[in-house]
């Protein structure tokens, strides 16, 4: 049986640490192709708050991969986009209740000598514990290293800690809010609120050391939180909370495992026609644009992925030299008429 | 004997004594036998003598200047005519082409000057930013690798990225360059080759960069002056020694 706190604590990784990878191929007419990858140990779909493509609209196939020890199965959905809107189209339904939010957006703008291609994707968490702003622990210079910069260095490992504390933190703020809500609820007189506000802390150190310690708690949830509860209100007229207290952590739990589907590392790449101009990732390899991203860094903001590139309009130069040298012409005749 | 059709066209030319010796004889001989003929060349020679006071007096334009210049702008509006098949098209398009193609050109010439600097700002902008922390800031670094190898030996660039990767070999190093810089430096300055002898001679400070603590500001100079000159001086004798290959 896994310890309680455990399994709040690793609930984000309980889909498995899926490595999702995600590539995009713009053509210069604006079409496009999306191809989204991942390998895991079972030929089934995982389940991954990322919008893994699963109707007949993508060409879906799985392959085995034999390993020497063991065999993975990689998953591969391709599909084409006609049109720079159909691949924004893809995602616009996702509904805004969905943990993992995916926004593609592709324009093409012809400016004469030059096409520009402007692609923007957004990956973005809907985090359901949102009792305290990451504001409150990171500056904003920290959070724009921790969502762009991150390269697992000394100083992003100290970032990792402070942001799983804070996430951890803000469970069991959500936890204890519940808490709250049940006492209110229940009006019992030797448990107000005041007093569970008082000892707050304590119950929180409470749950979260007795919870790696005692391995009977998972197995009676209720006792194992009335028993801190007895001890942190001094009080035995908590006990008819019992089962209010199971349905609360049941409910969380149900919270954790939604957010934990949203586990892994994004790797998105897009590969844009002509010239790249302008991007926000580190990891270009010529017109192959690359950003990787972990759960992580999506509980602290909106991870925007930007590029922008350019193709040559040949034919404008073509037109803008004839009009060149018809100018020329034309300068030319009338000096000469002048002449004559 | 030529018959009278063959000698009346002589005889206009006779009368002004343009014709050949010949000719003139065969005139003569056929007015003495003809005279029809002879009544046409007398006819015609009675015709000159009425002209001839008319023909030697000098014409008198009597100062009519009018008369002139119609007679010219009539020669002139006739060769005109002649010329405004191509010259009036030629003209009407020149009249409202010059300035539309003017205009039109100077656009094309904005607009391209426009896009080429603001994408040659935008490019330069991103480059800048690679360099200072993108993955393509990376490979100078990862040309000194192979010396920071314990063995010594050439790595290929797979090989390298092995010893990259490998958190032990990279243990808090991550892909910063200083890092990487200084995860090398103790290979290279703890080797006894005479190469790295040579090279610690040549830089004496560099040893004393550490990486424990994060740089300090002294740390910092010493990697900007010495650490720049002997990666400088590390990628002339890389490709030395690929040339020499």
């Amino acid at each position: 049986m896994k310890h309680l706190i455990a399994i709040v604590l690793i609930a984000f990784g309980a889909a498995g640490c899926l490595e999702i990878k995600v590539r995009t191929t713009i053509s210069e007419d604006g079409s496009s192709q999306r191809v989204v990858a991942f390998t895991r140990d079972r030929k089934s779909f995982p389940d991954a708050a990322f919008p893994i493509p699963k109707d007949s609209s993508w060409t879906i196939e799985w392959k085995t991969v034999d390993e020497g020890n063991k065999v993975r199965y990689e998953y591969t959905a391709r599909k084409p986009f006609e049109t720079t809107s159909d691949l924004e189209r893809e995602y616009a339904e996702i509904p805004d209740t969905a943990v993992f939010d995916v926004k593609v957006r592709l324009t093409k703008r012809f400016q004469w000598f030059y096409t520009y291609f402007d692609f923007r994707e957004t990956y973005s968490l809907r985090n359901e514990f949102r009792h305290i702003p990451i504001t409150a622990v990171l500056t904003p210079e920290e959070i724009e290293h921790y969502l762009y910069a991150y390269s697992g260095t000394t100083q992003d490992s100290i970032l990792d800690e402070r942001i799983h504390a804070w996430s951890n933190r803000n469970e069991w703020e959500d936890f204890f809010e519940g808490l709250v809500n049940i006492v209110e609820k229940r009006n019992i007189p030797e448990v107000s609120v005041l007093k569970l506000m008082k000892g707050k802390e304590r119950f929180l150190a409470f749950v979260e050391v007795r919870g790696k310690e005692d391995k009977n708690a998972n197995e009676d949830v209720g006792e194992f939180f009335v028993e801190i509860l007895e001890e942190v209100l001094d009080t035995k007229a908590v006990r008819p909370l019992k089962s209010d207290l199971e349905m609360l952590f049941s409910e969380f739990q149900r919270k954790s495992d939604r957010m934990g589907t949203a586990s892994g590392t994004y790797e998105n790449s897009v590969q844009l026609p002509g010239l790249l101009l302008e991007t926000n990732s580190t990891n270009i390899q010529g017109n192959l644009v690359t950003w990787k991203v972990k759960d992580d860094q999506l509980k602290v903001g909106v991870f925007e992925m930007n590029a922008e590139s350019r193709v040559t309009n040949t034919w404008a130069f073509v037109v803008a030299g004839i009009v060149g040298v018809i100018s020329l012409a034309v300068v030319v005749v009338r000096m000469v008429r002048k002449k004559s | 004997m030529k018959n009278c059709r063959d000698i009346k066209p002589l005889l206009y030319l006779h009368r002004k004594g343009e014709l050949t010796p010949e000719e003139d004889f065969t005139v003569r001989t056929h007015l003495e036998a003809c005279s029809n003929c002879a009544g046409i060349r007398q006819a015609l020679s009675e015709i000159d003598d009425l002209l001839l006071p008319g023909r030697s007096a000098a014409p008198t334009l009597r100062n009519d200047r009018i008369l002139i210049e119609r007679a010219l702008a009539g020669v002139d509006r006739k060769d005109q005519r002649n010329r405004s098949d191509y010259t009036e098209i030629l003209d009407r398009i020149l009249s409202w082409g010059r300035p539309a193609l003017a205009t039109v050109v100077a656009t094309m010439a904005c607009l391209f000057v426009f896009q080429e600097t603001r994408d040659a700002l935008k490019t330069s902008s991103l480059e800048r930013r690679l360099q200072v922390r993108g993955d393509a800031s990376i490979p100078h670094a990862m040309a000194l690798i192979p010396y920071a190898m314990p063995s010594g030996e050439i790595f290929t660039p797979g090989e390298i990225r092995t010893f990259l990767s490998n958190p032990r070999t990279t243990a808090g190093v991550g892909e910063d360059q200083l890092k990487i810089l200084g995860s090398i430096l103790p290979g290279i300055f703890g080797s006894s080759d005479d190469l790295f002898t040579r090279l610690a001679t040549r830089y004496p400070n560099i040893a004393r960069v550490t990486f424990d603590d994060g740089l300090d500001e002294e740390e910092r100079t010493i990697l900007a002056t010495e650490g720049k000159s002997l990666m400088k001086e590390l990628e002339t004798l890389l490709s030395q020694g690929a040339q020499d290959k």
